[in-house]
């Protein structure tokens, strides 16, 4: 099998279904029309106000893309490459980019208010609590995931950590030069690109050994540290730079694997059940939404997209583009690096490595895991076939080339670390709101700003200190695909009781994916989590409680969803009149 | 040199009474006095014997002018300004009702202090070349008090928002510069130069520490504080001595008036133990007259009291 | 073939654009809650603050425009605003 083909493959799949099974939700579903959006509708000149349709959707991606489509589909590859292709390519264009459409539109008809909102109104008040929950979980659970999956790297790649300090600097020095200084954008965005590719050289020179427990310390501290700075110093230009790298990973990355044409070295299948978690066997269903999450249907795209992004739309007819098409260049995303891996993934490897690797299907999904952790983990292994293929197509540096990739996953999922730590104080204050009425001053010490920053970093790292990351990381997806499963619910909901519409299409993923997700949790709690208790007994209860937690109120949905408050119905029944 | 003199004190001590015959005795002799009193409940004109209710500055003599100063319709003055101010200036943001909401906001707790120290700026800002001496009467004690207070309380505060407000101006010329002038409407002031808001802060500052030097200043501005020879007028004296000295002002003289009003009173052992409290301070003894005291009579001598000690 | 390369140079300067909202869409989130802030301290009576609006308040009313129409947006939509700052603090 030739990678170009299987890009070929994946492109037009995408296409062709982006105009016919688009069209479809567009105008069946959604029901699309020129109804004047909020943007115009409710222009304030402060939130809401229209933008354009391909400014809108760089921005939606610049938002939604991060580092778990590249890591879940890297882990993915245990199951044989055929698999982790289907979910990524069918998952995401009949689940996960319908998820993404369907929470845009539905919030554009509501007003711009986020699904979270739109939930309460559709399905049942207490929904939108639920709803922050799961989003309390996932920023927990992402804390110990990419913290696990970054420690592994670093401890592996001791030139990505150097080259990340070095970018902190250059954002440092980037503001400085943006806003006190107020030099010409331009050139300070050509100095800043400079010291970007300074950090990556300079991270070659010095690398930056240390244990896989010191990292953990230094990302505790970094969390709370970053997530007190004002934004303007660190994280807006961070952000930029950010930005810089993900458009010159995609473009190296994608130029180089369109022009590859290379074969597959692995194995199309493996087992059905290759050991990933905990070194268990696991199913591929229903366990393979907990491993690619991004790369095919994530939870908070439903957030981003209720969020501002309903706000700003210019009208109902970006929406496909922007909500669909963003989440099918997410999966184009993820289908590069699959084919990435699947064709220099083997030649990255040491010979003892491979070797356990070629000898049948069986043994690479035996082994798979424990090889992509010989060179760093999933990221590891992906920058390292990520730089064979830019180097043997365009004649970059390798040793340059898999800084560089390293270090655009590794700056997104820092980011990560220290957003979802202001996000964490918000949180609290929502998921302990009943409290507020009851235990006043409960209230106020959970919600105070240092206990609120402090509970999520330290549970995270707490749990990432294990360096368990195959078991992290699941955790992670199946928090974050609860919250598609809201989502994706409310969003049943409001195209069968609001819009009144064809919403099979909805339900029918949305049951499959509470289904899977719920089958997915209940196999991890029973099979993989015991296997963690023998090694850690602490961090095993704690991920058991979130896990029995999500699980109860993931029932709550659905009994909810299928039983909705009498006055409820009657408002609908009402506002659709 | 020009002199400020406060008269301070509990209500119904004789500010007014002795404020007038200071103020008459002064411009009788060849001094220009005005007198101005920012008591709401006014007896300035009483006491001179005038119709009351007449506003703006009165020239009763060569050398005195005589003002009740209306808060009220200083106060309705200034609300209507910005009212009228507002409605030219505001494009899109509905502000329907909006005599209503400042019928709301003349009511507001809060207004008159400010009203008043605007007015007394006004009074002070308006001390024409030919005026020597400014009198005011004051309004009682608590109300007093505030007005006192408000420059250095207005300082913090002011500080604050100064602080607030150039982090806004920082802010916006960051992004204009990076998105261009353009991202922000017209007349959104993106520099401390061309922002009103920030110039009114700072001259709002600028006054509160005039103000508030002014009042500290004892060569210039003399407070007298009127007593009575009563338990509860002493003590409250001893509250507007106390907290005054926070704020570093403090008070020149101290005038019993009415001894001998209660005989009762002269003998009473707490009075002399209060009394010993402000022995520190310079006191006069005014006694109670059977009479009314008018401009006319016994003006004379107790004014000459007071400007011994207080020129 | 003008037409295709104007359209060309379209998408740059929109992808510049875009670029450029990338330095400062934190910035102006900021901006915005700062700007809420002052109007709130000077004129939160107008979105139902129980604090009487302050002399000052009056005073520089006239020119508070931008700061009392971004208050009044904030504080419709505060029962729903968490979602936004998933954006605009890149979460992702």
């Amino acid at each position: 099998m030739n990678s170009t083909v299987l890009i070929a493959v994946g492109v037009l799949l995408y296409v062709i279904l982006y105009h016919t099974y688009g069209r479809y939700l567009r105008k069946e579903v959604v029901r699309e029309s020129d109804a004047e959006v909020p943007s115009k509708r409710l222009y304030d000149g402060v939130d809401f106000v229209p933008a354009n349709r391909y400014v809108l959707f760089g921005h939606h991606f610049a938002s939604v893309a991060g580092a778990a489509p590249i890591v879940g589909p890297a882990i993915a590859l245990a199951w044989g490459w055929l698999p982790a292709l289907l979910w990524v390519w069918l998952g995401n264009i009949f689940i996960g980019a319908v998820h993404d459409y369907l929470s845009l539109m539905s919030s554009v008809r509501y007003d711009g208010h986020s699904v979270q909102w739109i939930a309460g109104k559709v399905i049942k008040k207490r929904t939108g609590y639920v709803f922050a929950w799961f989003i309390f979980f996932v920023l927990i659970l992402v804390v110990a995931a990419f913290g696990a999956v970054l420690g592994k790297l670093y401890v592996k790649q001791p030139a990505v950590p150097t080259a990340y300090i070095f970018k902190i600097f250059s954002a440092f020095f980037l503001g400085y030069l943006f806003y006190k200084v107020k030099m010409d954008f331009r050139l300070a965005t050509v100095i800043g690109i400079v010291l970007l590719i300074l950090s990556i050289i300079l991270g070659e020179k010095l690398p930056l050994s240390a244990s896989y427990k010191t990292w953990m310390v230094i990302f505790f501290i970094y969390i709370i540290v970053a997530a007190s700075i004002p934004v303007h110093v660190l994280l807006q230009p961070r952000d930029y730079l950010n930005a810089w790298l993900l458009v010159g990973g995609l473009v190296i990355g994608g130029v180089s694997m369109l022009l590859a044409f290379s074969s597959v070295k692995i194995p199309a299948v493996t087992v059905y059940s290759a050991p990933i978690i905990a070194g268990k066997a696991t199913p591929f269903w229903p366990v393979i939404p907990l491993i690619v999450a991004c790369g095919s249907l994530s939870g908070f795209h439903a957030i981003v997209a209720s969020g501002t992004t309903s706000k700003q739309i210019s009208s109902e007819r970006d929406g496909l583009f922007i909500g669909y098409g963003g989440m099918l260049t997410e999966g184009f995303l993820s289908t590069i690096v699959v084919v990435a891996i699947s064709t220099y993934g083997l030649s990255v490897l040491s010979p003892e490595k491979t070797a356990l690797l070629t000898s049948g299907a069986a043994d690479f999904a035996k082994n798979y895991i424990g090889a992509a952790k010989s060179v760093g983990g999933p990221i590891g292994i992906f920058s390292k076939s990520y730089a064979e293929v830019a180097n043997a197509v365009l004649h970059l540096p390798k040793g340059f080339l898999v800084i560089l990739a390293s270090m655009w996953v590794a700056s997104f999922a820092m980011t990560t670390l220290d957003t979802t730590n202001r996000l964490a104080r918000y949180t609290f204050a929502e998921i302990f709101e009943p409290l507020k009425e009851k235990s006043r001053g409960m209230y106020d010490f959970l919600t105070n700003r240092w206990v609120a920053s402090t509970v999520p970093a330290a549970i995270g790292i707490g749990l990432a200190w294990s360096g368990a990351w195959t078991m992290l990381w699941p955790a992670f997806g199946g928090a974050n695909q609860m919250l598609a499963s809201i989502a994706l619910m409310t969003g049943a909901a409001w195209v069968i009781r609001v819009q009144k519409s064809k919403g099979m299409n909805v339900l029918i993923p949305a049951l499959f994916l509470w289904v899977t997700v719920s089958l997915a949790m209940v196999w991890y709690l029973f099979v993989a989590v015991p296997t963690f208790y023998a090694k850690d007994p602490v961090k095993a209860i704690v991920l058991a409680v979130m896990v029995v937690i999500m699980l109860a109120l993931n029932v709550l949905l659905i009994y909810d969803y299928f039983k909705p408050e009498k006055e409820l119905e009657a408002q609908l029944e009402a506002e659709k009149v | 040199m020009k002199k400020l003199f406060f008269f301070l004190g509990k209500g119904g001590v004789g500010k007014t009474t002795l404020a007038g015959s200071f103020a008459a005795y002064l411009a009788n002799n060849s001094h220009k006095v005005f007198l101005a009193s920012i008591d709401p409940a006014h007896n300035l004109f009483d006491f001179f014997g005038m119709e009351p209710g007449k506003k703006g500055p009165v020239k009763l003599s060569e050398g005195l002018t005589v003002e009740e100063f209306d808060i009220d319709s200083y106060l309705k003055k200034f609300l209507k300004e910005s009212s009228r101010k507002m409605k030219k200036t505001y494009h899109y943001l509905q502000m329907i009702n909006l005599e209503n909401m400042f019928d709301v906001l003349k009511h507001s707790p809060g207004m008159e202090e400010y009203a008043m120290l605007a007015a007394l700026q006004e009074l002070l800002d308006a001390w024409e070349s030919g005026v020597d001496y400014m009198i005011i009467d004051t309004p009682p004690t608590g109300l007093m008090l505030k007005i006192f207070f408000i420059p250095n309380t207005t300082l913090l505060w002011i500080g604050k928002l100064k602080e607030l407000r150039l982090k806004i101006l920082e802010r916006r010329s960051q992004i204009a510069h990076i998105k261009g002038k353009d991202e922000f409407e017209e007349g959104v002031p993106l520099d401390v130069s061309d922002d009103v808001i920030f110039k009114e802060l700072q001259a709002q500052e600028e006054l509160s520490k005039k103000l508030s030097k002014m009042f500290a200043d004892t060569e210039i501005c003399k407070k007298v504080l009127v007593l009575n020879y009563d338990e509860l007028s002493i003590k409250e004296g001893l509250k507007i001595i106390n907290d005054l000295s926070t704020i570093n002002v403090s008070v020149d003289l101290a005038v019993l008036n009415k001894k001998g009003m209660s005989d009762a009173a002269a003998n009473n052992e707490k009075l002399k133990g209060l009394l010993k409290k402000i022995s520190g301070l310079t006191r006069i003894e005014i006694p109670f007259y059977r009479e009314q005291v008018t401009p006319r009579n016994k003006m004379k001598e107790i004014a000459k009291m007071f400007a011994t000690e207080l020129l | 073939m003008k037409e295709r390369l104007s359209k060309i140079k379209e998408s740059f300067l929109l992808f510049a654009k875009g670029l450029r909202e990338r330095s400062t869409s934190a910035l102006e989130a900021e901006l915005k809650e700062l700007e809420n802030a002052f109007a709130l301290i000077l004129l939160g009576a107008l979105t139902g603050m129980p604090a009487p609006p302050s002399y000052l308040g009056i005073k520089l009313l006239p020119f508070l425009e931008r700061e009392i129409r971004i208050m009044i947006c904030r504080s419709e939509s505060l029962g729903d605003i968490f979602a936004d700052w998933f954006d605009i603090l890149d979460f992702g």
